[in-house]
């Protein structure tokens, strides 16, 4: 078996022999370098050939971001960021790494000697040989506007309350590429689930803030949900959908996990099904496992109208083919082409 | 655990390496952000500064050290507002910074000790965002800059760079290659004797007569002889290039070993720029630092010796160089005094230059103060050239400070920088420029970890000089010895140089025939040359050596011990020692040995009887010794008890005691001695372990006469005080 070849990038001595031990105890994993900064990674990327990158971003010389989208209008390969960012006020950082190309980030693994560490461990594990997987085209600097068809509505919108998007690796970089493109007076609310790690959600939020003409921001418990708005699930409490005389808000609880997540997308979309009794979209973007397949064919039962995002296009193509697979899914989208199909949803 | 423990540990050390590393590096850019007014530079600065503390955030984060990982995320936020708002960090926020990286280090010791911190780590924290109004917290740079030196994380190993090590490889593969080519030519050789086998019966049929033998037989066998001779010479040929090749690579590799020693000054020269900017701040004086040759490569253990000589010249010139501003303004120089110092590789060895450019040395107040504090007459100053005077500087107990000051002063001097360079066979010279600054200027070996020494016998003993302080060894009869004024002296090369023998330096015996001829050794160093009649000249050789472990750090004459072959030790002698001690008798006694029956009044004892009692006998022999060296005649006691008994028959000039001791402890016997008409005259010197201020109190309660600490002994101080009661 070949090993997964892993190229860590880090200026920080510790971090990257701490990298290096949680990889190289795995037995289909290699690290085949280290480099100290984000030039030295170019050549390092360029001599040791590596299947997947792990990319610390503040780092002399050249940091990360330069690095990443470097590599990725270049000779593009996997990366993954790997940076303690977790708690600064800068916590965009990690999204313009996402958009720079990077396909997920990583907090710094903490106190490695912790019982909490063995779950982490095997989350970054999973993480790492997941994304290696990944076939990653190279970006263009200047993206073409392509005229490519719009899929004509191939049911009619009616009086949709609600879009319900789940999605969790790559989703991120597909939620921004949609929200960016949608129109300003979208008619109706949206939610969204996000599986991301702690405490970055925040940081989601304000930076997709700035990339859209609609107002995203976290949803705080009930909360009634307006249109114009873009409203994400908390870190670690599940976000359901209720009816409150003819509006809709928010839930948020913090009973057991999901299918290994909270927040689920199955809760979520399973509630916006019930609420709305079938009268919403829903959306499964790229994203590893299988939360929010059941909660699709759930809302699908119910006459709501289902969305996935292609393969081609998905970073991860596995929640959307589970869905595809128990037949949750009306239409399948290639990313660019979701924008322009949801705003056919006219009021 | 996701981790054993070993990897745990490998990763705290590489942690603890990288701590050390990125508090050096934020503390030189807080103390240049103080400084500079390039705002790019400035820039730059705050942006390292941010990074290193985000990187050791992650880190340490990582390991479980939430402590540092506080503080660290601490200075990040902080930095970055700075990042941000591009404005030039107050004083409070660099001194608080300062601080806190001081924080940092102390808490990984916490850490690795499992202990907790002394402080309130998250009442600290709050107190961080707003320096000027929680001043108290950290606003005590006497105490930091002390602690400095305890919070200091000392690694014990050393960055090599690839190519070293590829260069090391080589080597080693090299030498492998010439492994398998002897183990080739092994086979070769084996073969031989087979080749000869097929020629076995020709030869027994030659030997016997046994058939008639043709001429082919013998022309076959003759070639196999040739053949033979041949393949001898072969073997002999490609054996004399193994060895070469062999004694080769292994030069070449000793040589890259000691290479892999090597450092650069940076290592050193790196924590200096915050070292001045406390001690000028607390002795409130403008120092601007110049350093320069932080490249050059120097052995470590020779850089780990000079960091408290480097320190200690360093605290002088801040502190008496280094004149105030105003001080400065009116004699026309600019207010900020410059302090340099300088690494340069000159091969062989390296050089430092350490300068100021402050008042420089009044020679007049040296003169004075040597005369005050006894160290020469006005008539012996009076005959002193400068260099001879400023060289007093250098004697132990000797200060021109007026006051004691927290910074320099404290009598510990220039005597103790100069000595720990001769430890590591460097040598100190000083210039003065009166009015324009004072300079030194050390050279110290690239690397100490071997030398050339000369065996030789003295006695019964074999005994090691180190080569390099040999000018000469010469082998002279009785006529080539003559007098100048009372002392025995040679001529060499039209120089008169004193002779001694050895072994009265030693206070050895030695071989005391009448020969026609005598081994004379003549060694210098930076003062003087002197001779030395020894026994016998055995030979020069490479010498490794061993240094003495503690208790033995001071032994008189002796600086190391080296084997001279696999089972056999000889002790190098230190030859700052040897002629500092031949000038000691030179003013002493005059030189009253006979050439070369020297050694005589070693029984007819007029030394001054000293009484030494101590529980411990390591204390005691040591005491022992230091004394016996020193000329004294020493009796051992055990205890109290013991030591009474023994005074009720003989007589003492001073006794020495230890406190704690069973049957009768110290107090109790300097008691007894001060209380009793017959020996209360005795002086007595209280020896503690501990420096413990009721224990002093109640021993000159009891009448003793002086009270020491133990580790004092070692700098001369017992034989002071001694010298001062006797």
């Amino acid at each position: 078996m070949n090993k997964l070849k892993i190229l860590i990038v880090d200026d920080s001595q510790t971090d990257a022999a701490i990298l290096k031990h949680l990889f190289t105890s795995e037995s289909d994993m290699q690290v085949v370098g280290h480099a100290i900064n984000g030039l030295d990674a170019l050549q390092k990327i360029d001599a040791l050939k590596p299947d997947i990158v792990t990319m610390d971003l503040l780092m002399p010389v050249m940091d990360g971001f330069t690095a990443i989208e470097k590599i990725m209008t270049t000779k593009p390969i996997p990366i993954v960021v790997i940076s303690s960012v977790l708690d600064d006020t800068s916590i965009d950082a990690s999204f313009r790494a996402i958009e720079a190309g990077a396909l997920y980030v990583l907090d710094k693994p903490r106190d490695i000697t912790s019982n909490e560490f063995i779950t982490t461990k095997q989350f970054f594990l999973d993480i790492i040989r997941t994304m290696s997987e990944v076939n990653v085209v190279k970006k263009r600097p200047y993206l073409l506007n392509t005229t490519k068809q719009i899929p004509p509505v191939i049911r009619p919108f009616k009086d949709f309350d609600l879009l319900a998007i789940g999605a969790s690796a790559g989703g991120p970089q597909a939620i921004t590429k949609i929200l960016s493109a949608i129109d300003k007076n979208f008619p109706i609310p949206i939610v969204v689930t996000q599986h991301m790690s702690a405490g970055f959600i925040m940081g989601f939020a304000n930076w997709l803030n700035n990339k859209t003409q609609l107002t995203v921001k976290v949803v705080e418990n009930n909360e009634l949900l307006l249109s114009g708005f873009v409203y994400i699930a908390p870190d670690n409490l599940h976000f359901k959908i209720v009816r409150t005389d003819n509006k809709y808000a928010a839930l948020l609880d913090s009973s057991p996990l999901v299918s290994g997540f909270r927040p689920s997308i199955n809760v979520m979309i399973e509630s916006v099904a019930n609420a709305t009794n079938g009268c919403a979209i829903g959306l499964l973007l790229s994203g590893m496992g299988e939360d929010g397949a059941k909660g699709l064919l759930a809302l699908h039962k119910l006459h709501g109208h289902t969305i996935i995002q292609d393969a081609a296009s998905s970073v991860v193509f596995g929640i959307a083919s589970v869905a595809q697979n128990i037949n949750a899914v009306d239409i399948v989208l290639e990313l660019d082409k979701i924008a322009p199909y949801l705003n056919q949803l006219k009021s | 655990m996701a981790f054993d423990k070993k990897i745990l540990e490998n990763l705290l050390s590489i942690f603890q390496s990288e701590l050390s590393e990125q508090c050096q590096a934020m503390t030189n850019a807080l103390v240049k952000i103080e400084q500079t007014h390039d705002t790019n530079e400035r820039k730059n600065l705050i942006e390292l500064i941010h990074r290193s503390a985000h990187n050791l955030k992650g880190a340490s984060r990582g390991l479980g050290i939430s402590t540092i990982g506080d503080i660290a995320h601490k200075m990040e936020s902080i930095f970055k507002i700075y990042i941000n708002i591009d404005e030039k960090p107050s004083n409070d926020i660099i001194n608080a910074c300062l601080d806190a990286i001081d924080k940092m280090k102390n808490a990984m010791h916490c850490f690795i000790e499992n202990k907790s911190l002394s402080y309130d780590l998250s009442e600290y924290l709050n107190g961080l965002d707003n320096p000027s109004s929680h001043r108290h917290l950290f606003d005590n740079r006497s105490a930091t800059s002390n602690d400095n030196h305890n919070v200091d994380i000392d690694i014990d190993y050393i960055k090599i760079p690839v190519t070293e090590l590829n260069r090391m490889h080589e080597i080693v593969e090299n030498i492998q290659s010439v492994s398998l080519s002897i183990q080739d030519g092994l086979k070769y050789i084996s073969n031989l004797p087979l080749q000869f086998a097929v020629n076995e019966k020709a030869r027994k049929d030659l030997m016997e007569y046994k058939r008639e033998i043709d001429n082919d037989t013998i022309y076959k066998s003759n070639n196999k002889f040739i053949q033979f001779q041949h393949d001898l010479l072969n073997i002999q040929n490609n054996y004399r290039n193994h060895a070469t090749e062999t004694a080769n690579l292994s030069n070449q590799l000793q040589s890259q070993m000691s290479n892999l020693r090597l450092v650069p000054a940076s290592y050193l020269l790196y924590s200096l720029p915050r070292y001045v900017r406390d001690l000028s701040l607390q002795l409130d004086k403008k120092v601007n630092l110049v350093i320069q040759g932080e490249d050059v490569r120097l052995d470590k253990l020779v850089l780990d010796e000079l960091r408290d000589p480097i320190n200690h010249l360093l605290r002088n010139a801040v502190d008496h160089g280094i004149e105030s501003g105003d001080s400065r303004m009116s004699s026309g120089k600019p207010d900020e005094g410059t302090l340099s110092i300088t690494f340069n590789d000159l091969g062989h060895g390296i050089e430092i230059l350490l300068a100021d450019d402050g008042a420089g040395v009044d020679l007049d107040v040296i003169k004075n103060r040597a005369i005050n504090l006894k160290f020469a007459s006005k008539s012996e100053i009076e005959s002193m050239d400068d260099q001879a005077i400023l060289d007093i500087l250098f004697r132990p107990g000797f200060t021109t400070a007026n006051n004691v000051t927290d910074i320099s002063g404290r009598g510990v001097g220039l005597d103790v920088v100069k000595e720990n360079i001769n430890k590591i066979h460097g040598s100190l010279n000083i210039s003065n420029h009166i009015g324009k600054g004072l300079s030194f200027k050390i050279y110290v070996p690239m690397s100490i970890s071997s030398e050339r020494g000369l065996l030789l016998k003295c006695g019964t003993e074999c005994y090691v000089i180190p080569t390099r302080s040999i000018t000469h060894i010469l082998m002279l009869g009785n006529e080539d010895i003559f007098e100048v004024s009372e002392h025995k002296a040679i001529n060499v090369k039209g120089r008169t140089i004193y002779l001694y023998p050895l072994s009265q330096i030693l206070k050895i015996s030695h071989d005391t025939k009448k020969r026609d001829k005598y081994y004379i050794i003549v060694v210098e160093n930076q003062h003087s040359t002197v001779a030395f009649l020894v026994d016998d000249v055995l030979s020069e050789k490479e010498i490794v050596i061993k240094p003495f472990q503690h208790p033995l750090t001071k032994i008189q004459y002796v600086s190391g011990a080296t084997f001279v072959d696999a089972n056999k030790l000889a002790l190098i002698l230190n030859v700052n020692d040897l002629i500092s001690a031949s000038n000691n008798i030179k003013s002493i006694i005059s030189m009253e040995y006979e050439v070369p029956d020297a050694i005589a009044h070693e029984n007819s004892d007029t030394r001054k009887r000293i009484l030494v009692v101590d529980d411990s006998i390591t204390t005691r022999t040591l005491e022992k010794n230091i004394l016996e060296s020193h000329n004294y005649n020493v009796t051992t006691a055990v205890d109290g008890k013991h030591a009474w008994e023994i005074l009720q028959n003989e007589k003492f000039s001073l006794i020495i005691t230890d406190l704690s001791m069973p049957n009768m402890d110290g107090f109790e016997l300097t008691e007894h001695i001060k209380t009793h008409s017959e020996t209360k005259s005795i002086p007595v010197i209280i020896v503690s372990s501990l420096n413990n201020e009721s224990d002093k109190t109640r021993g000159v309660s009891v009448g003793a006469d002086a009270y020491i600490v133990k580790n004092e002994f070692e700098s001369g101080e017992l034989i002071e005080i001694i010298e001062q009661l006797i």
